[in-house]
C-alpha cells in the first residue's frame, strides 16, 4: 500500500483517541499511545504483549479492542473480527459509538457480534405494582439464534420467567409470581438469562430487590361526590289561607244556624255564634300574619333517604374492596447496581 | 252527675292512661247558652261551666264533655230558672283529609225535672279538623240526632247539630285556649201529634291541657 493510501485509511478508520486513563498495565498504555500516534504495527505488538501479561477483565477487553481497531486499520479483517469476538466475550455489553468510530471498524465489530453467542444489555426497569396486576419489564439482546431461558433465582428458589428461541432484542414481562400465582417472597433475586445454541452457551444476570408493601385501602365516604343532602323541612310562604278558612267555616256554621233556626222560636241573639266566630276569625287573622311553621319536605326526605342508602351501599362496596386489597401485596422491584468484575 | 257520665269519663281517662301512643287532653271551660222551646215566649239564657276529656289513638278519637248551665227566663212566659246538665260523647274514626266520621250521644237533663224538656239522642255525623297554623286548629261538625227521647214523651223525626270549634296555643298541644259553639235544633213530636221545636245555642270558652 502506498503511503498516501495508508494515511487515507487511517484518517477514515481512526476512532476517537482511545483514552488511556484507568489502565494500570504499562504495556497496554503504551499500545494505546502507539495507536493514538498512528503507529499501528507498534500498537499490535504492544497489545499482544500486554495480553500475555497479568490484566484485569476490562483491561483484557481493552487490549483486544485495540487489537481489533489496529487490525481493522491495517485491513486484516479476520484478525480484527477475532480480536473483537474476544473483547465481546469478555465484556458483552461493550458498544462502539458509530458517530465516532469509522464504518470499517464498526462493520468488523458487528461481524464479530454475529459470530458469538452472548446476551447483551440486560436491563430491568424499576416497577411498583399490586401482585398479579403488573409486571417488571426485562430487556436484553441475544446476538445469535439460541434457546433463551430466563429465570429469577433467590437461594434455592428458582422461578422460571420465560423460555423461547430468540435472537435480537427480547422484551419480557415478569409478573413476580410463583408458579401457584402467589407473589414472590421479599428478597434479592438474580434475573438469569441463559442462551444456548448447540455447544455454545452464555448467561447474563442482573440482581433485583423485591420488597413487599401494603396496598393502599380506599377511604370510606361521608358524602357522595356531587350530591349533598337537601333540607328536610321547608317553610311555606306566608299566606291568607288561615283567615280564609276561618271565614269559610264560620260562614258555613253561621249559614247553617240561620237556616235551621225555627221562626216560631223568635230571633235568637246569636251571641254564642258571634263570640266563637270572632275568636275563629281572630285566630285565622293572627295565623295569617304569623310565619308559617316549617313543613316536612317529602320530596327532599325521600331524596335524602335515597342518598343515605346509596352512601351505605357505596361504603359497603368500599369495605368489600378494602378486604380484597388487604389480602393483596404491593410489590416494588428495584434493580441493584451491577458488580464490577 | 249521673252514673253514665261518671262511667264514660272513667272509661276515657282509664283508656287514655293505659295506651301508649295516644294523646289525652283535659279541658275546663265557662259556658253560656240560649235555650228556646215551643215558641218565642219560652226563652232562657244561662251561664255555667263545662269540662271535658279528649283522647286520640291512631285513627280513633273520643270526647266526653259535660256542661252544666243555669238557665234563667228571658222574657215571655218563662217564669222559673232551671239547671241543665248536658253530656256529649263523641266517638270518631279518622277517614281522610282531616275528616272523621263521628257517632256518640247527647243527653240533657234538667233540674227541677220537667221545668224544660230533658232529652237524649244518638248522634251520627262527621267532623273536620283543620290546622290553620302552628298550634291552631278549626273544627267543623255536623251531626244528625237520631232516636231522640224526651222526658215529656214523644220523639223527634228531625234533629240536627252544628258545631264550630277553635283552639290555639302551643304547637305540642300542652296548653291551648279553646272555644266551641254548638247549635242544636230538634223538632219534637208530641204523643198528641203536635210539633214542638226545641233549640239551643251553646258556647264554651276555656283552656285545655294536653298530656
Amino acid at each position: 500500500m502506498r503511503p498516501f493510501t495508508w494515511l487515507l485509511v487511517l484518517v477514515l478508520a481512526w476512532p476517537a483517541a482511545l483514552p488511556a486513563q484507568n489502565v494500570q498495565n504499562a504495556t497496554l498504555r503504551r499500545a494505546l499511545a502507539a495507536y493514538d500516534n498512528l503507529d499501528i504495527g507498534q500498537a499490535i505488538t504492544l497489545a499482544k504483549r500486554a495480553l500475555t501479561e497479568r490484566l484485569s477483565g476490562p483491561e483484557q477487553a481493552r487490549a483486544y479492542e485495540v487489537l481489533g481497531f489496529a487490525y481493522s486499520a491495517s485491513d486484516s479483517l479476520l484478525k480484527a473480527v477475532d480480536a473483537f469476538k474476544q473483547a465481546i466475550l469478555i465484556d458483552p455489553d461493550r458498544q462502539l459509538d458509530p458517530a465516532k468510530i469509522s464504518p470499517k471498524i464498526t462493520s468488523s465489530f458487528l461481524l464479530a457480534l454475529s459470530q458469538v453467542l452472548v446476551v447483551r444489555q440486560l436491563q430491568i426497569d424499576s416497577a411498583s405494582f399490586v401482585g398479579g396486576r403488573g409486571f417488571v419489564p426485562i430487556r436484553f439482546t441475544v446476538t445469535s439464534p439460541a434457546r433463551v431461558r430466563t429465570r429469577a433465582v433467590s437461594g434455592p428458589t428458582s422461578v422460571p420467567i420465560d423460555s423461547s428461541v430468540a435472537t435480537g432484542q427480547v422484551n419480557l414481562r415478569w409478573q413476580a409470581q410463583l408458579p401457584n400465582g402467589d407473589p414472590v417472597p421479599d428478597g434479592t433475586y438474580l434475573i438469569v438469562v441463559e442462551a444456548t445454541a448447540g455447544q455454545n452457551s452464555f448467561s447474563a444476570e442482573q440482581a433485583v430487590r423485591v420488597t413487599h408493601g401494603a396496598v393502599d385501602t380506599l377511604p370510606h365516604l361521608t358524602a357522595l361526590p356531587g350530591y349533598s343532602p337537601l333540607p328536610e323541612e321547608e317553610t311555606p310562604p306566608r299566606n291568607w289561607t288561615p283567615l280564609g278558612r276561618a271565614f269559610l267555616y264560620t260562614g258555613i256554621v253561621g249559614a247553617g244556624t240561620f237556616a235551621l233556626e225555627s221562626s216560631s222560636l223568635g230571633t235568637a241573639p246569636r251571641r254564642e255564634l258571634a263570640v266563637v266566630s270572632v275568636g275563629a276569625i281572630l285566630t285565622g287573622f293572627i295565623m295569617s300574619l304569623k310565619k308559617p311553621a316549617p313543613q316536612p319536605a317529602r320530596g327532599n326526605i325521600l331524596y335524602n333517604r335515597l342518598l343515605g342508602e346509596q352512601l351505605v351501599r357505596r361504603n359497603a362496596d368500599i369495605a368489600q374492596q378494602n378486604q380484597t386489597l388487604r389480602r393483596q401485596v404491593a410489590l416494588k422491584v428495584t434493580p441493584l447496581p451491577k458488580r464490577t468484575p | 252527675m249521673n252514673r253514665p257520665v261518671v262511667v264514660s269519663l272513667a272509661l276515657v281517662v282509664n283508656a287514655a292512661a293505659s295506651l301508649a301512643a295516644q294523646r289525652v287532653s283535659l279541658s275546663v271551660q265557662s259556658a253560656f247558652g240560649d235555650y228556646r222551646e215551643v215558641d218565642s215566649n219560652l226563652v232562657y239564657r244561662g251561664t255555667g261551666i263545662a269540662g271535658g276529656a279528649t283522647v286520640s289513638w291512631h285513627k280513633l278519637g273520643a270526647d266526653v264533655e259535660v256542661t252544666r248551665l243555669t238557665y234563667d227566663p228571658h222574657g215571655g212566659r218563662a217564669d222559673s230558672s232551671f239547671k241543665s246538665t248536658q253530656v256529649d260523647v263523641h266517638l270518631r274514626w279518622y277517614v281522610a283529609n282531616q275528616v272523621s266520621l263521628e257517632t256518640g250521644y247527647t243527653k240533657r237533663t234538667t233540674d227541677p225535672e220537667f221545668s224544660a224538656q230533658s232529652m237524649g239522642a244518638i248522634r251520627i255525623g262527621a267532623r273536620g279538623l283543620y290546622n290553620i297554623g302552628p298550634g291552631a286548629s278549626l273544627a267543623l261538625r255536623g251531626n244528625y240526632l237520631a232516636g231522640s227521647k224526651f222526658s215529656g214523651g214523644g220523639s223527634a223525626g228531625f234533629g240536627i247539630e252544628l258545631g264550630l270549634g277553635i283552639s290555639a296555643g302551643r304547637s305540642d298541644g300542652r296548653f291551648r285556649v279553646t272555644g266551641d259553639y254548638a247549635f242544636q235544633r230538634v223538632n219534637r213530636k208530641t204523643t198528641g201529634g203536635g210539633d214542638v221545636p226545641i233549640q239551643q245555642s251553646l258556647a264554651r270558652l276555656g283552656v285545655s291541657v294536653g298530656m
